[in-house]
């Protein structure tokens, strides 16, 4: 995972965010055909959500999933600063999977 | 005194079990910002319910018969009409002195001594008899006027009823008789229920002769 911030802007219902999950050991691709995924946002050093955005799983085959700010504009309507969101991984059989390191953004305030 | 001491070793056993033999998935996420525009959001789409129809159609059949109007009309007979005679009333009003107590109703008989200038009214009918001194030498078809200074005598039938209008003062006093000279002759007639003229004779009432 890279370590840099996804930049976004407050207030923005824009861009998609598109994640790939994989195999950190081997890198192989997760199958998530039939998954649902989820993007738990939140201010980093904050236990309260921000937004809980349900993602769409774009190839399940490849472990494609993509997150729209449109679905949650709560997601980008909080104060700038530093934020941090989870991957949680609900399976086909029911069986949850959260993936261990975060995922880190930086939102800045729009003029 | 002997001593015994037992020792016992007691150690923790642990296992480390190395990572290469323990086999498990660990998820790692990848995520970055799509400005290519691939990625779009679509809101979910929605379904077109029936919508049921509802018509309604009115029976050709249901039309108003003109037989429900009923006309309501009331009309006044034309014989209902006020008879004239009905509205008359005759007011007869008498202008007279406060001295006089005699009523109409009352006196049978009554002397009239009309003054000489009361007007003569058209409609009396008076018998004119022209008696001149032959020294005037007056002719027969003279019309003799009251400055003539000829001695008149009128014999004058007292058909005349005393308007309300002719402010007359008519005065009734039994004791005063009319001046006449023996020259003068007459018919008093005396009746109060029609007027004089409408009967050709006197049916009803007194007549005198003086």
């Amino acid at each position: 995972m890279s370590s840099e911030k996804i930049r976004l802007v407050r207030n923005d219902t824009r861009p998609a965010l598109v994640c790939t999950i994989t195999d950190e050991t081997t890198d192989a691709a997760i199958n998530i055909t039939g998954a649902t995924v989820r993007l738990k946002f939140r201010a980093a050093g904050v236990e309260t959500l921000t937004a809980t955005v349900v993602g769409t799983v774009t190839n399940g085959t490849a472990g494609q999933v993509a997150f729209y700010p449109a679905s949650a504009p709560e997601m980008l309507q909080g104060a700038p600063g530093d934020y941090e969101g989870e991957i949680e991984i609900t399976f086909a059989d029911g069986q949850i999977q959260t993936v261990y390191d975060l995922l880190r953004f930086k939102i800045r305030q729009d003029f | 005194m002997v001593l015994r001491a037992a020792v016992s070793l007691k150690t923790d056993a642990t296992y480390v079990v190395p990572v290469a033999e323990v086999e498990y998935i660990l998820l790692a996420a990848t995520a970055y910002a799509d400005t290519s525009g691939r990625f779009r959001y679509t809101q979910e789409a929605f379904s077109i319910s029936d919508v049921a129809s509802k018509s309604t159609t009115k029976s050709t059949a249901d039309s108003s018969q003109v037989s429900d109007d009923t006309a309501v009309a009331t009309a006044k007979p034309l014989a209902q009409s006020v008879s004239v005679q009905d509205t008359i009333d005759v007011l007869l009003v008498f202008i007279r002195a406060f001295a006089d107590t005699t009523s109409l109703g009352d006196v049978d008989t009554f002397v009239l001594n009309k003054l000489a200038t009361e007007a003569v009214d058209a409609v009396d009918a008076d018998n004119k008899a022209h008696q001149k001194a032959l020294s005037d030498g007056v002719a027969m078809n003279d019309d003799a006027q009251a400055g003539d200074g000829s001695a008149y005598n009128i014999n004058k039938t007292i058909a005349n009823v005393a308007f309300a209008g002719d402010n007359s003062s008519l005065i009734f006093a039994a004791s005063r008789v009319e001046s006449v000279t023996t020259a003068d002759a007459g018919v008093l007639s005396i009746q109060d229920y029609v007027e004089f003229g409408y009967f050709a004779e006197d049916y009803v009432g007194t007549a005198q002769s003086f």
